[in-house]
């Protein structure tokens, strides 16, 4: 089978759980099924500048030649459109003449836009085509987070509410947005949902995306931190440390404890955006720490020194793959409990559910984590290993030949 | 050239009378010079071959002189003999030629003056006017008796110059202009001033009276725009002189129009309230047709003036103050009031469209006068009104609050200007991307102006429609009334042709022609028996609505065309058919039916004939679409024409379909809204009216028959 991946971008130029899964899954497959093709990531000009001539290069380091980056500037986020449409023929048409690929996998519209959705099924009208939903841009014009201007959960798209979310464009451009958008998915053979959460949501704008969850490379388990005390109080917060992935709420709490005298730990590790605002909460929450970012390779010594891992996320999520490495590492997680999150983790059996965007209610949570006896111990032993990748690219191929068959002269 | 023949007595009978003296030939003339007078029937041989008419004899002291052309027989050495009734034949042998500038040199100055007068007076019968040897002729004699009068320009260069002469030379009569190799040129007398305008030097001038004034060569002068620049009397002095020769004809007027709009006379409003009369000339657009429109204010409590005059270059012409259209001026309303005499009252402003002014061409800035009783005069100078016409009639448009009664007066300007502006220019560029279809079924033309943003959708919309690949696509055409955008159009339009495979062409008008114009351009040339125009901003809402029109015409052979369902961007209704209906002045405004329900509103779901539809989409059969001569350019700005031409397609037996199988999203009226010429003017009190002329009695007919149908 030869397959093309396009992918929003790639792990060796900025950290992202889709863009490494994205490829962690080419190469799973290439490695265990002979799935040839190749991997395309979207690097942004301040990135990777073009070569002279072309808008490939490699990724250079140890990535292997089935894996290129292209190039792509000039994206309107709102619109996903990318402007550049004779920089993607160029690139793409040359590309799909030469692999003639089987399967088209693309795994955001980030920086390939809409344009490439219809030149992929106009250029290969013979390939399975099929777009994995890593979030919900799609269907939401502010930055594909479902979450209101003023911060609340949005329950689901409509002209007014996008309007009242988005004073700056016209009911008109909100519409046409999505009319594009959705318009072009109608030429995409599958769409791939990771959770059951997003797989509704656009099942309410009218599509049918087929479920496969995600996955994560097999690794043996840390063990649990040593606790001669007893104590669980060791928490743990991954990845980027913005509003929406609720670093503030975390801190809130973590200030709370403090101020009621509760012992605890809180490491944060991972980027923090640009602002003030985090670090007026971290002055503010004596317990806490932040670590700086992490490489990857380094998550499971972090993990060792954590007892519970937060997600404090304050949108819907879709499936995040910090739940399923603190799965793999047998940490209960302590999450907000709405949409993909509360999907994956249990409350009171493989973690915690904790009120959105509360912090009260999160140290209320995290001190009943501390304090009831014997509560880490029972949840611990729920869990689990995760769905590893293997399963993962199983349940792609399996989907891909479904694919293929159906078409009516499919290539072999 | 010139030749000399040599003095010959001749000969044999020296009692004959009068004698041959002697015989030139300067520039291919033939000069006699006798010892008497040579009246009476004659006849003139050379060679034994008789020389034609004219003949012009003059006479002078102790003889007279006969001035012939030189025929081909005139050589050194012919024989020329004079045969007269009654006398001996007289000869004289032609011989070498010799410089004219001897010619008649023994002679008295003031008799070779005189000389020179008479041969010119002798002109016309020589065709003076076009014989440069005539003229080189006259500059012979005259060029020895150019001693002591001598000119410089004040201002110009080789072509045209002003000269100032000195007053002692100015007389009244004929002036006229002699050079070495050209035709006699009679000039304008100068001004009292001493100013001429002359081009052609170096030459000799010559004045009714006295000796030649020698032209000096033209160098170190400033240019006549430089002149102009200077403004004051010389300025006026010079347009005058410039416009006197644009009423001639010739390159004036240009010279004209752009001395008065690179050194424009500064604008002179009256509007120190202190002062009885007030006012202004704002607008002074010349319309293209000789005559001009005019907006402006006017204060006069006192009742001052007693009579307008439209000045110009070269003069000036009545203006009756009963052809002021009065309108109120809010603008002005608080200025106005401080003036203690009182303000100008309800309506203070006003608008005029003189329909010919009489004024030369190159008319390019215009003065009001205002003359007093008293004798006086006041002058408002307006801007330059020179304006493109498209420029210039959306001026007019929105020169006045939209007020029908004033129609009257913009009307006719409108009209002129309008089709100035639709004057045929250069044919438009056509740029092509892919190898359009052949023998396409449809051909879809999307006239552009100035919003492009809706075409990356709209395109997409054609791109996943099965209907648009394959044997059976129609072509595209885009025809871009914005030229200014040309760049951005061919770049959009060829990367989203190569990103969606699809074939398309871009016409790129020379300027702004409007909607009609662009469709009817679109549609030029096409072979397909369909044409679909759309706006830029009606996007398709799914696959298939292509199908469903052609489907449409296909079943009925008696409609002409037919319109789809079209929806706001919320989905509501914004087309179902179009149809009109009794506006407040009397005359028919136009509606579209369900506009504003929702897109299942049952009514709307049923294909229906309908009395017009929408031009944002209007597909029409090609044959009949060219039988009634497309889209009327008649109308002013994107309003109208896809009614009119529904008009017309009854007005010839045809019949117009609601198609609500086929659907698109309207983006409606993003792009004319912005238009200056459209926004807050009188242009679609223009349409209206002009299609009520047109078609009023129609639409009542139309109505009728479809009253029950409404709703």
């Amino acid at each position: 089978m030869r397959a093309l991946f396009l992918v929003h971008g790639h792990p060796a130029l900025q950290p992202g759980g889709t863009e490494a899964l994205a490829r962690t899954l080419f190469r799973t497959l290439r490695e265990e099924h002979g799935v040839q093709g190749l991997l395309l990531a979207a690097a942004e000009p301040a990135q990777r500048g073009a070569l002279p001539g072309t808008r490939i290069q490699p990724v250079g380091g140890d990535a292997a030649d089935d894996e290129l980056l292209v190039t792509l500037g000039g994206f309107d986020r709102f619109n996903l459109a990318q402007p550049d449409s004779l920089g993607l023929v160029a690139t793409l048409g040359p590309l799909l003449a030469r692999l003639r690929p089987e399967v088209i996998h693309l795994h955001h519209l980030l920086h390939w836009g809409v344009e490439t959705l219809d030149l992929l099924r106009r250029l290969a009208p013979q390939a399975a085509l099929v777009v994995t939903l890593h979030d919900y841009f799609l269907l939401c014009p502010r930055e594909g987070r479902l979450l209101t201007r003023d911060g609340r959960l949005c329950h689901g798209p409509s002209p007014d509410s996008c309007r009242a979310c988005l004073p700056e464009r016209s009911a008109g451009e909100i519409a046409l947005r999505r009319a594009h958008l959705l318009g072009a998915l109608r030429g995409v053979d599958m769409l791939v949902a990771p959770s059951l959460f997003l797989r509704d949501r656009f099942r309410a704008a009218g599509f049918d995306p087929a479920l496969i969850r995600n996955g994560i490379p097999a690794a043996p388990a840390e063990p649990h931190r040593a606790a001669p005390d007893g104590r669980r109080d060791r928490f743990a917060v991954f990845g980027q440390l913005t509003r929406a992935k609720g670093a503030q709420v975390a801190l809130g709490a973590s200030a709370l404890l403090s101020a009621q005298g509760v012992a605890h730990g809180l490491a944060l590790h991972g980027p923090i955006p640009r602002g003030d605002v985090f670090a007026a909460a971290l002055a503010g929450a004596p317990d806490a720490r932040h670590h700086g970012t992490y490489a990857p390779e380094h998550l499971p010594a972090l993990m060792a020194e954590a007892d519970w891992v937060l997600v404090p996320s304050t949108w819907w999520e879709n499936a995040p793959l910090v739940i399923l490495e603190a799965f793999r590492h047998r940490r209960p997680v302590i999450c907000t409990g709405i949409g993909g999150m509360a999907e994956l983790v249990a409350d009171g059996v493989t973690g915690l559910h904790a009120p959105r965007d509360d912090p009260r209610g999160w140290a209320a949570t995290m001190a009943r984590a501390i304090t009831e006896p014997g509560l880490f111990d029972k949840l611990a032993a729920r869990i689990d290993a995760p769905r590893d990748t293997a399963m993962l690219a199983a349940e792609h191929l399996a989907l891909y030949r479904a694919l293929l068959a159906a078409r009516p002269s499919a290539a072999a | 050239m010139a030749q000399h023949a040599a003095l010959q007595p001749a000969g044999s009978h020296p009692d004959a009378a009068p004698a041959l003296r002697t015989a030139w030939m300067p520039a291919g003339f033939l000069v006699v010079e006798s010892a008497g007078p040579m009246d009476g029937p004659a006849a003139w041989l050379v060679g034994g071959i008789p020389l034609l008419p004219p003949f012009a004899r003059l006479g002078v002291a102790g003889g007279s002189i006969l001035l012939a052309r030189a025929s081909a027989a005139c050589a050194m050495g012919a024989d020329l003999v004079l045969r007269r009734e009654g006398c001996a034949p007289l000869r004289l042998t032609l011989d070498a030629p010799a410089d004219p500038a001897a010619l008649l040199r023994d002679r008295p100055e003031a008799e070779r003056l005189a000389l020179l007068r008479a041969l010119i007076a002798a002109g016309p019968a020589f065709r003076a006017r076009s014989d440069a040897g005539f003229g080189g002729l006259c500059h012979a004699l005259a060029a020895p008796l150019a001693t002591g009068r001598r000119a410089a320009a004040i201002a110009g260069g080789e072509g045209l110059a002003l000269w100032r002469l000195p007053r002692s030379v100015l007389a009244p009569g004929d002036w006229h202009l002699l050079a070495p190799d050209a035709p006699l040129r009679a000039v304008g007398a100068p001004t009292a001033d001493g100013l001429l305008l002359l081009e052609g030097v170096p030459a000799l001038l010559l004045p009714p009276e006295g000796a030649p004034i020698r032209l000096a060569a033209v160098a170190g002068v400033p240019s006549l725009l430089a002149l102009a620049r200077r403004g004051g009397a010389l300025r006026a002095a010079l347009l005058d002189l410039l416009a006197l020769r644009a009423r001639q004809g010739g390159a004036s007027a240009a010279l004209l129009r752009d001395l008065q709009l690179l050194a424009p006379a500064r604008m002179v409003a009256l509007d120190d309230p202190a002062l009885p009369v007030g006012g202004a000339l704002e607008l002074a657009l010349p319309d293209c047709e000789g005559g001009v429109f005019l907006r402006g204010w006017l204060r006069d409590p006192l009742g001052l003036v007693r009579t307008l005059a439209l000045r110009g270059p070269g003069g000036s012409v009545p203006l009756p103050l009963d052809a002021l259209h009065r309108l109120p001026r809010p603008d002005l309303a608080e200025r106005l009031r401080r003036a203690p005499q009182g303000d100008g009252g309800p309506r203070p402003g006003f608008v005029a469209h003189l329909a010919q002014t009489g004024l030369p061409p190159g008319t390019a800035q215009l003065a009001l006068e205002l003359r007093l009783a008293s004798g006086q005069c006041l002058t408002l100078v307006a801007p330059p009104g020179l304006l493109p016409p498209a420029a210039a009639r959306d001026l007019v448009l929105g020169a006045a609050e939209a007020d029908a009664a004033l129609l009257d007066c913009i009307a006719p300007a409108v009209a002129r200007l309008h089709r100035a502006a639709l004057a045929p220019g250069t044919p438009p560029e056509r740029v092509g991307f892919g190898i359009a279809p052949t023998g396409p079924p449809a051909r879809i033309v999307v006239p552009l102006w100035r919003n492009l943003s809706f075409l990356r959708a709209q395109l997409a919309g054609f791109a996943r429609d099965p209907a648009f690949r394959g044997a059976a696509a129609p072509d595209l055409v885009y025809v871009l009334d914005s030229p200014e955008q040309h760049e951005e159009a061919r770049a959009l339009l060829g990367g989203l042709a190569l990103l969606h495979g699809l074939p398309l062409t871009l016409l790129v008008h020379d300027r702004n022609r409007g909607y009609a114009s662009a469709c009817n351009t679109g549609a030029e040339g096409a072979t397909a028996p369909l044409l679909v125009f759309l706006n830029s901003d009606v996007v398709p809402d799914a696959p298939g609505w292509l199908g469903a029109l052609r489907r449409r015409l296909s079943r009925d052979a008696r409609l002409a065309a037919v319109g789809p369902k079209l929806l706001y961007p919320d989905g509501a209704i914004q087309h179902a058919g179009l149809f009109f209906a009794p506006n407040a002045e009397g005359g028919w405004g136009s509606n579209h039916y369900h506009k504003g329900w929702p897109r299942q509103h049952p009514p709307a779901c049923r294909a229906r004939r309908v009395p017009a539809i929408t031009g944002a989409a209007f597909a029409v059969r090609r044959a009949a679409f060219e039988a009634v001569g497309g889209f009327c350019t008649d109308y002013v700005l994107g309003d109208f024409e896809d009614s009119d031409l529904c008009l017309k397609l009854h007005a010839a037996g045809h019949a117009i379909a609601y198609e609500p199988a086929a659907v698109l999203i309207h983006h409606e009226r993003q792009s004319i809204a912005a238009h200056p010429g459209h926004a807050g003017t009188l242009a679609a009190a223009y349409n209206r009216r002009l299609q009520d002329a047109r078609w009023g009695d129609d639409i009542a007919g139309l109505m009728r028959r479809h009253a029950p149908r409404r709703g």
